[in-house]
């Protein structure tokens, strides 16, 4: 058991700041609606982290399956806040399972924001420079400005690369998470009374499959009691993407099923309309989550790591917003407004690895870990 | 009136300063806004560690009281305000009338009769006390006295009293005090705890604080001293929940210094009523101070006696038992008791009430300043024996003032 001292210190700046207040009462286990009853979390986490057991954290499944309710805070006698704590663990681990980890580690300090947004700047002033695009007159069309297909060949770069990138930190944190604490065994009785152990299936397939329908559902988030809202503003955020993505698989039909030349939808179509809802939701969202988070220190002060992936949500959604009603205004903004909301698109989904955004993939392993050992609360 | 010390409060700390400094010669007043002298130690069953009655200490405290002339104290009396500074103090007080004079022979003639019950607040409502009543069987002054915010002025004990004791006219008086120095034993009170939302307290009918189990473990408390729920039924199972809103920023910040003792006292009340009860202690920490050590070792050893390493953060009903659950931080399990009571042993908190002269700190203890000496629970949590002898401490100090 390696002590990391760094480790400690990274915590500390990624929001744990109150870790080192805890006194292991453990208070936090009980009053927390998601800890199962074996080995709960989050007092066992609170000590690991006091004492830099980075490899114990790494290897620990349970921090996912905390949704910061924040009850733990709440009742904390302390005022250690093991909900801020296993925030900034969460977002240790993204870091360390990310690749390249050089990359995350610039990402998520704040000085990084220069880099991320230089990359996408940059890449959209090289294609500027490279094809030229004139701004068109006329009717506000999207697709006379920048070809769809030049979009669709960079989402697809992009995606790719994000794809990959979460892939290999999948494939990391599942194996990490199984290595150890989790490792779930049967035993048989052979012959002679030996005892064979045997490591029993993780059922992955099927536990996968009931997991991705609680993460639909939010069934888990829904018990949460002292940050109560978070289970909407998350649903609203997490049904905005959802509902955007069943619309852009509309576009595409649109475009290469049935023929249609330009995207610049009336209002009425129904593609439209779902990708209008899905805006909404999304700003809604992320709007109330960036509200609640100034009005009530109880519910996670944020941070960095935080805040700009939330701030990029929200700005990708008014962007989106933005160019449409520019659009059926007459304004060439839309085309400059248009460009913005590439640059904010890119930096959601490139970074998604190493950013909040990769929760999406930890936490649904984490379900997934945490169904096939047993360890979801008792109902 | 002048005299040389003022001690504000007659529990065990203001008894112990007033005596003391009194029996070195020096005029000492004494004011306690109760009926009755002995504070919270009157309430308790047992002190800890040597598990006697407080009745012994106390009666040897009056008997010295009486052979003290030196001593006046008052009864039902509230300091309103100090004036002045160390050597030349001006005092107000407020006597509250007891409408029951030193004629009183506690015969209980004026008990039968009146009509009214009312909460008994020294049994914290535990059972039920008459409008006119005696504190206890050990009250000092043993008179009895009369509850204005319940008694309706029928007159019924008036004309059952044969020896002319009660005056339901007698009103309010205001004396002007004059002192060198002032000792302040104004003590504490029990956390409030309903504020545990988690824990249960009157939630739960059977959910009760410490002080309440001195009271139902007491020979003159409530039951005559048989420990049992509150529906009445013998405990085959008890858990005590430590640091209930103490060591918490929510609550109480600091230690209660005496509520780990305190606990595995009642563990003992336990254990002798019920011999093969199942008695759960719940704790952050042990705190066994000194040579307390030893009797944590003892109830420590009892083997019906379990000690679980974790505070308890969810009290539950459940067909009509308790179920109490922490995490056990040495094995890191879950732990779940199912108890006929739970005891919470709440923490101490400042009594003392705003006195314009008197400055508190943050948690309204209260802090020394020239003349103005705390002593007892009203300057920190501490146990009866270090009461003693922050009071004899503070005796000394307040010669010092007014010998100058």
């Amino acid at each position: 058991m390696e002590v990391d001292a760094q480790f400690v210190r990274d915590v500390l700046e990624f929001g744990g700041k109150t870790l080192k207040k805890c006194y292991q009462c453990a208070t936090c286990s009980v009053v927390c609606p998601q800890s199962p009853e074996e080995n709960p979390f989050p007092r066992k986490e609170m000590i690991w982290a006091q004492w830099g057991l980075k490899d114990k954290l790494l290897k620990d499944g349970d921090i996912w399956l905390c949704h910061q309710c924040n009850d733990c805070s709440e009742y904390c006698p302390r005022g250690a806040k093991p909900g801020e704590v296993l925030a900034a663990l969460r977002a240790k681990v993204i870091q360390e399972f990310a690749f390249p980890s050089f990359f995350a580690k610039i990402l998520l300090k704040p000085a990084g924001i220069v880099i991320y947004f230089a990359i996408p700047i940059l890449l959209t002033l090289l294609y500027l420079a490279i094809f030229n695009p004139e701004i068109p007159s006329g009717e506000i069309v999207i697709g006379n400005f920048i070809p769809h297909l030049h979009i669709e060949l960079a989402g697809f770069a992009v995606g790719g690369w994000a794809l990959l990138v979460a892939a290999i930190g999948a494939f990391r944190f599942w194996t990490a998470i199984n290595s150890e604490v989790s490792k779930v065994y049967e035993y048989k009785l052979e012959e002679n009374a030996e005892l064979n152990v045997v490591k029993s299936s993780p059922r992955f397939i099927e536990c996968l499959f009931w997991s991705v329908i609680d993460v639909l559902k939010h069934s888990r988030f829904a018990e949460c009691g002292t940050s109560r809202y978070r289970y909407f503003a998350h649903l609203m955020i997490f049904w905005g993407f959802i509902i955007l993505g069943v619309a852009t698989l509309g576009d595409i039909v649109y475009l290469y099923g049935l023929g249609v030349e330009e995207l610049a939808l009336p209002l009425s179509d129904p593609v439209k309309i779902l990708g209008n809802i899905g805006a909404v939701l999304l700003i809604l969202g992320s709007g109330w989550a960036i509200v609640a988070r100034f009005s009530d220190e109880r519910i996670g002060y944020g941070t960095y790591f935080d805040w700009i992936f939330l701030s990029t949500i929200f700005a990708v959604g008014v962007t989106g917003i933005a160019i449409e009603a520019l659009r059926y205004a007459g304004s060439v903004a839309a085309y400059y407004a248009y460009l913005i909301h590439l640059i904010l698109v890119f930096t959601l989904i490139a970074y998604a690895p190493y950013s909040k955004f990769a929760h999406v993939i930890y936490r649904t392993l984490a379900y997934t870990w945490a169904k096939s050992t047993g360890r979801e609360p008792k109902k | 009136m002048a005299g040389e010390i003022l001690v504000i409060g007659g529990g065990i700390a203001g008894l112990t300063a007033a005596i003391e400094a009194a029996e070195t010669g020096y005029d000492v007043i004494l004011v306690e806004k109760n009926p009755y002298l002995g504070g919270r130690v009157s309430q308790l069953n047992k002190y800890f560690p040597k598990l006697c009655p407080p009745f012994c200490g106390l009666e040897i405290f009056f008997k010295r009281m009486k052979s003290t002339p030196k001593l006046k104290y008052f009864t039902n009396a509230e300091v309103l305000e100090i004036r002045g500074e160390e050597g030349n103090f001006n005092v107000k007080v407020k006597l509250k009338p007891r409408y029951v004079n030193e004629n009183c022979t506690a015969c209980g003639a004026c008990r039968e009769v009146c009509p009214v019950e009312a909460p008994d607040d020294y049994n914290f409502g535990l059972k039920t006390k008459k409008a006119i009543d005696i504190p206890s069987i050990m009250a000092m002054p043993f008179r009895y006295y009369i509850d204005d915010r319940y008694c309706n002025k029928c007159g019924e004990c008036v004309s059952a009293c044969k020896y002319n004791a009660i005056n339901l006219e007698e009103e309010e008086k205001i004396i002007d005090l004059n002192v060198a120095s002032i000792i302040v034993a104004t003590g504490w009170k029990p956390y409030d705890a309903t504020k545990l939302d988690n824990l249960g307290y009157g939630k739960f009918k059977n959910v009760i604080t410490n002080m309440e189990m001195e009271r139902l473990a007491s020979l003159n408390g409530p039951t005559g001293g048989k420990i049992q729920t509150m529906d009445g039924r013998d405990i085959e199972s008890i858990a005590f929940v430590q640091c209930a809103g103490s060591r918490d920023e929510n609550h109480l910040p600091y230690c209660s210094a005496v509520c780990c003792l305190a606990s595995l006292k009642q563990a003992t009340y336990v254990r002798e009523q019920y011999p093969d009860a199942k008695i759960y202690i719940f704790y952050i920490d042990i705190r066994a101070f000194g040579r307390y050590e030893d009797f944590f070792a003892k109830v420590k050893a009892d083997e019906n006696i379990e000690l679980i390493k974790g505070k308890v953060a969810k009290v539950e009903e459940k067909d009509g038992k308790l179920v109490v659950t922490a995490e056990d931080t040495l094995t890191g399990e879950k732990e779940q008791r199912e108890v006929d009571m739970v005891v919470l042993a709440t923490g101490m908190q400042p009594a003392i009430e705003p006195i314009p002269g008197i400055e508190v700190d943050e948690y309204g203890f209260v802090k020394p300043k020239p003349g103005i000496i705390p002593a007892g629970v009203a300057a920190m949590p501490m146990d009866v024996a270090s009461a003693n002898e922050s009071a004899t401490g503070a005796a000394l100090k307040a010669i010092q003032v007014a010998r100058r």
